[in-house]
Parts: structure tokens; sequence; C-alpha cells
């Protein structure tokens, strides 16, 4: 009855590093842009707050299957994100930050 | 949708009806909508990342900022006409419909960074049709959902912004996706709203 089966998936976005660094390791009022630059790399998105400059990683992934057969054919995919947010005042010290609880297995 | 169902049912009966597709697509994990309520005038924007995590979209206000989440299901119907003669035993007829389930939490903080509101709704809606004539075996979206699908990380072109059209071209100070501007859902038609100066369809 199966005539045939695929799957895909790609990958957006930056390398989710931040799932090798545990959140302790940034210390709110201590820790420096360049600190966070360093250990991530470039954001996916800097946003300027006004008063506060804001660090915004960003990781995608999509995977699909499809399932043809003669009478019935089915395609089902998800799109997954894992994302990072780092808030710094306009000395460039973190303020916040925070990891989504949804992520994405390096 | 509902309203093609008998015609469906009476396509169905009379052997007209040759196959059916069904194609899904999850762009991220269901909301904790009740969350939203959970929150008091006194909470600050580091109590929503520490329950919910970065927001989908965010964007700087003229006094505070907003945060924006979002989740979007799409689900597709195919059904398969059969065509007369023989090249009905190669080419299939397909009429596809396709819903979207849509979720959004958006956040409003002053420039304290205090919670000054916050709501969380869900709804459906009917996110297209189409019909298409093509292979007996294949799988393919029919539909035009791209505004729901959009890539995320779609913000990552900006170069692209030197070669757009003109009139967005001009539009791309009041942008809703710079994150300086404001929010706008990931489901908008691209030509209102703000965009109606960019004169798209």
């Amino acid at each position: 009855m199966s005539c045939g089966c695929a799957s895909y998936g790609s990958v957006d976005g930056v390398d989710n590093l931040w799932r090798d660094v545990p959140v302790e390791q940034f210390q709110k009022g201590v820790t420096t842009q360049a600190d966070v630059l360093e250990l991530l790399g470039p954001p996916s998105q800097l946003i300027n707050l006004h008063e506060e400059t804001v660090f915004y990683y960003l990781t995608a992934r999509t995977s699909g299957q499809g399932k043809i057969f003669i009478l019935w054919n089915q395609v089902s995919a998800e799109s997954e994100y894992d994302r990072a947010i780092f808030f710094f005042n306009t000395a460039g010290i973190l303020q916040e930050l925070a990891y989504s609880k949804e992520q994405i297995e390096r | 949708m509902k309203r093609l169902r008998p015609l469906i049912l009476v396509l169905m009966a009379t052997g007209l009806v040759s196959a059916c597709a069904h194609l899904e697509h999850d762009l991220g994990k269901p909301l904790p909508l009740d969350a939203a309520s959970s929150f008091s005038d006194d909470s600050h924007y580091r109590d929503v990342l520490e329950k919910l995590g970065p927001p989908t979209k965010m964007s700087a206000l003229s006094d505070g900022m907003a945060f924006q989440y979002e989740r979007v299901k799409l689900t597709e119907r195919q059904y398969g006409l059969i065509l007369p003669g023989n090249i009905g035993k190669w080419i299939k007829a397909v009429y596809a419909s396709a819903d979207a389930d849509v979720e959004a939490m958006l956040f409003i903080f002053d420039e304290k960074g205090k919670l000054r509101g916050a709501d969380a709704e869900s709804w459906s809606s009917d996110a297209g049709a189409g019909f298409s004539v093509t292979l007996i075996f294949s799988a393919g979206s029919f539909t035009d959902t791209e505004q729901y699908e959009r890539s995320a990380t779609q913000s990552l072109n900006w170069g692209l912004a030197l070669i757009e059209p003109p009139l967005t071209a001009l539009n791309r100070n009041q942008d809703l996706e710079s994150g300086a501007n404001g929010l706008q859902l990931t489901t908008n038609s691209i030509g209102i709203g703000q965009h109606t100066l960019e004169l798209k369809k």
C-alpha cells in the first residue's frame, strides 16, 4: 500500500551556544556585553530600548515527514525554537537574562 | 470549510473523490495562556521572562516596551478528484483548504519595566483555499499560508532592504519587524494597517 515516504529538516539562525553555558555563569550587575559576545558570538538581533540594549539569540529548527499512499497522503512538520535574551544598561552591564523553556539539542 | 462538507460527502458517495491528504505544520509549542492573568500590576518584565522565557517578538515603545508570544498550528486538507478518461490515471485535480489555530500573548511595560497590561487569546481562522491539477502521487501544499510560516529569523535578512521596491523601502523607518516601532501578529496580512503605505495587495 505504501508508495513512498520522505523526511526533511532545516536549521535557521545562530548556533545555540548558550545551551553549553549555565545561566549562573552570567551575573547580573557584573557580566558585560563583551563577555556575552565572547561566549555566544553575535546575536540574531540587537534591539535598542532607549535606556537598555537587548541581545536576542534565536535558533529555529524545522523537521517534517511525509507518507504517500494511494488513497491517503500525510505530511507533518514541526518548527522548534530555542531562544536566549540579555538586557544591558547604558553602561553595557547585564541587567536581566533568560533562556527559553523550549530548547533544541546541540 | 463547513459549507463544503456536504459537497465533499456527495462527491465521496458518488466515487468522484479519489484520494485525500492531510498536512500539518506546528510552529512552536502551545503557550500557557492562563499565565497572562497570573501577573499583577507590580510585576516586572523579569517576572515574565522567568515564567515564559524570551518572547517571540519584542519592541521598544516611546514609553516602555512590549513582549509578544505567538504559536500557530496550520492544518490543510486536500481532496483529490477523478478526471475523466485515461488522463485520470495519472493526473488528479485537488481542492485544498487550510485552517490556522493561533495563540498569542501580549505584555506591555512602562519605562521602569513594570507591567502596564497583558492579555492572551486563542482563535481559529480560515487560512485559505486552493485548487490544483497535479500528478497522482504527490502531496504538497496548495494553499497560501506564507504569512503564518514566515521564518522567525527573517529579520536577519536586513540587507535585503536595500533592494526592496521603493514604497517598501520608504516605509522601512516604520517597520513593525525591526523591534523599534511596535509589533504585529505573524498572522497579519501583508497589506493592512501600517503596510497599506506599501500598496501591497
